[in-house]
């Protein structure tokens, strides 16, 4: 059980330097489009490796693709892009970025999300809140 | 054997930790899980926490609580494409005799739960509750943890939204999407005196500004300013969401593009991207209160005034009667539902089922009604154009076409049906 910071900390540094800092005639930085990956890499991350989001059963993402089209609701409404519909046949969890909202588990049609919190209070840690 | 407690609590958010204060104040052995590295570390919010429900957890809380700034001024503002309509109150009586002020889960939660250690209980972090335990006759009586398992006489449910406990022993199902709000925010750090001027604040002055409108999704946008931060963020209906196919990230986008906003964060830098879920079902909505051996008290059991964004006071309350019920039952040493039926009684009592109820047609009817949240602030929006706007014509002439636009956008009856409506609903 290793308590360790995910190697996200080098990159955050690099990307608080380059795009979040800026002189002061320059234009607001919420005028620049910053990707959810990019914030995603300012949050203290802790990895649990057992993934905490499974999908139960793809055939259901597929039905759901045929009926919903992409991107299907998991992929809508996640506010941390974990989901991606991949090869148009598969849905790929990157449950490392998730920021433990719930909301996938709630809006799946097909309550087809295994959905628990890391353990031991691993996954995201806010600074503010 | 399992160690065991009086009162078991899950979550150290408002509703847990007030219980937890309640209950070993009057001498209980109290234990509070909570799954954060330390209490807030998971926990998002706008937001305001006010002050007389603080005070009634914890009577000085002035003196050391993580306070950000004294609100002293509310603003309610109405988006329409490129323009907003504000009202606001600003008053020094709020600087005087503080009504709520803004702060930062990962700070105040953590000083919150401190009081509780304070008074006796004790606090254990970075563990997951995973189910409740049951007893033979299917009576609540312990919990199970991703360290193991403890035992209670009650367990108090107060882990938030998801309210995996409740649905977990079996006295709820999965929320609906029309009851769940998606909220992201951002917090930008600016230096203080950047902010005091910007919102024209003095010392530790604060505002907050709620924002409606202007959009097809049922969504609220908010500003609050923090000592040298501002949060932002929006949060809309999980189902309008699903319908439009907006992301949320992209309304988040949308609001701080908008130019009455835009220049609030001119300077600032991104500190923190987070995401959370608000209950706002309202009283139709509220699960099960009690079972055997068991309370569910704050978000967990849907208690937030989703009209006013009151959610922390209806937690500190109902985390409160929680604790209270704890202290009755063990008194008279029975823990079953009978017994902690009280819990819904105090609730009753209180301003928090009183306030659920009397609002609780407005959600529905607001969502079912889509004219209060895209016509009327754009129709309110060009009133005030036209009041304003000076061209040389007479003003007979621009009311003449204000009243055309409304009536042909509405309709005198419509009008006089939606202000009826909202009036019957909300007074
Ligand atoms: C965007 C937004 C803005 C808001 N603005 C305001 C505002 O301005 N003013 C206001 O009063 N309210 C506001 N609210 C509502 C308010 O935040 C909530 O109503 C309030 O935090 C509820 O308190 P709680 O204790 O019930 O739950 P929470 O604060 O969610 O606390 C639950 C706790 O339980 C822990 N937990 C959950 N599951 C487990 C588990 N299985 N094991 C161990 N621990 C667990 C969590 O980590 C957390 O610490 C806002 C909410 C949001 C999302
Ligand atoms: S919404 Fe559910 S079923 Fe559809 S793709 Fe996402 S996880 Fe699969
Ligand atoms: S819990 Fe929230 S952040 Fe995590 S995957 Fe689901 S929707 Fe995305």
């Amino acid at each position: 059980m290793s308590d360790q910071t995910q190697p996200k900390g080098a990159q955050q540094q690099a990307l608080r330097s380059a795009s979040f800092q800026q002189s002061p005639d320059s234009q607001s930085e919420s005028s620049q489009k910053i990707s959810v990956e990019e914030k995603l890499y300012l949050a203290k991350y802790k990895l649990d490796e057992r993934p905490h989001l499974v999908i139960y059963d793809q055939s259901i993402c597929l039905k759901c693709e045929q009926i919903n089209g992409t991107p299907q609701p998991c992929m809508i409404l996640c506010p941390a892009d974990v989901y991606k519909w991949e090869d148009g046949k598969r849905n790929v969890v990157s449950y490392d970025n998730c920021v433990e909202c719930g909301a996938c588990r709630i809006i799946c049609p097909y309550a087809n999300i295994e959905w628990k919190y890391p353990r031991w209070g691993r996954g995201l840690s806010l600074r503010y809140g | 054997m399992p160690e065991k407690f009086d009162v078991v609590i899950v979550g150290a958010g408002p509703a847990g930790v007030s219980a937890a204060i309640t209950t070993s104040k009057a001498g209980l052995s109290t234990l509070v899980i909570e799954r954060g590295d330390f209490p807030g570390t998971k926990n998002m919010f706008g937001g305001i926490v006010f002050a007389k429900p603080t005070a009634q957890i914890v009577p000085d809380f002035w003196r050391t609580a993580p306070i950000e700034r004294r609100v002293i001024e509310y603003q309610y503002w109405l988006l329409s494409g490129e323009s907003h309509v504000s009202i606001s109150h600003r008053n020094q009586k709020f600087a005087k005799e503080l009504n709520s002020f803004t702060a930062l889960r990962a700070r105040f939660d953590r000083w919150f739960a401190q009081q509780a250690e304070a008074s006796g209980a004790t606090l254990i972090t970075k563990t997951t509750v995973t189910g409740v335990l049951k007893d033979s006759r299917g009576a609540v009586n312990g919990v199970t943890t991703d360290r193991g398992e403890v035992l209670a006489n009650v367990v108090i449910a107060c882990d938030g939204v998801n309210s995996l406990i409740a649905k977990g022993a079996g006295m709820h199902e999965e929320w609906k999407p029309q009851d769940i709000a998606l909220a992201v925010k951002e917090t930008y750090s600016l230096a203080k005196e950047k902010i005091d001027e910007r919102f024209n604040l003095r010392g530790d002055e604060g505002i907050a500004i709620m924002i409606y409108g202007g959009r097809e999704e049922e969504f609220a946008g908010f500003i609050y300013t923090n000592k040298d931060t501002i949060s932002l963020g929006i949060g809309a209906i999980m189902s309008d969401l699903a319908k439009y196919k907006t992301r949320p990230q992209d309304l988040l986008e949308w609001i701080k593009s908008h130019p009455s906003i835009k220049p609030l964060l001119e300077g600032s830098s991104l500190r923190e991207y987070s995401a959370h879920l608000i209950p706002e079902g309202g009283f139709n909505k509220i699960p099960p209160l009690y079972g055997d051996g068991i309370l569910v008290a704050g978000d967990a059991a849907m208690l937030v005034n989703a009209l006013n964004w009151e959610g922390t006071n209806f937690a500190m309350y109902s985390g409160k009667f929680a604790g209270q019920t704890a202290i009755e039952a063990k008194k008279n040493g029975r823990f079953d539902s009978s017994q902690l039926a009280l819990y819904k009684q105090y609730l009753e009592e209180s301003f928090v089922l009183k306030d659920l109820k009397k609002f609780k047609d407005v959600p529905h009817y607001i969502s079912t009604h889509r004219q209060y949240l895209t016509l009327y602030p754009e129709i309110i929006n060009t009133i005030m154009y036209k009041f304003f706007e000076v061209d040389g014509r007479p003003k007979e002439d621009h009311i003449r076409e204000m009243k055309k636009e409304i009536y042909n956008r509405r309709g005198r009856i419509g009008l006089l049906l939606d202000a009826y409506g909202l009036y019957r609903r909300a007074t």
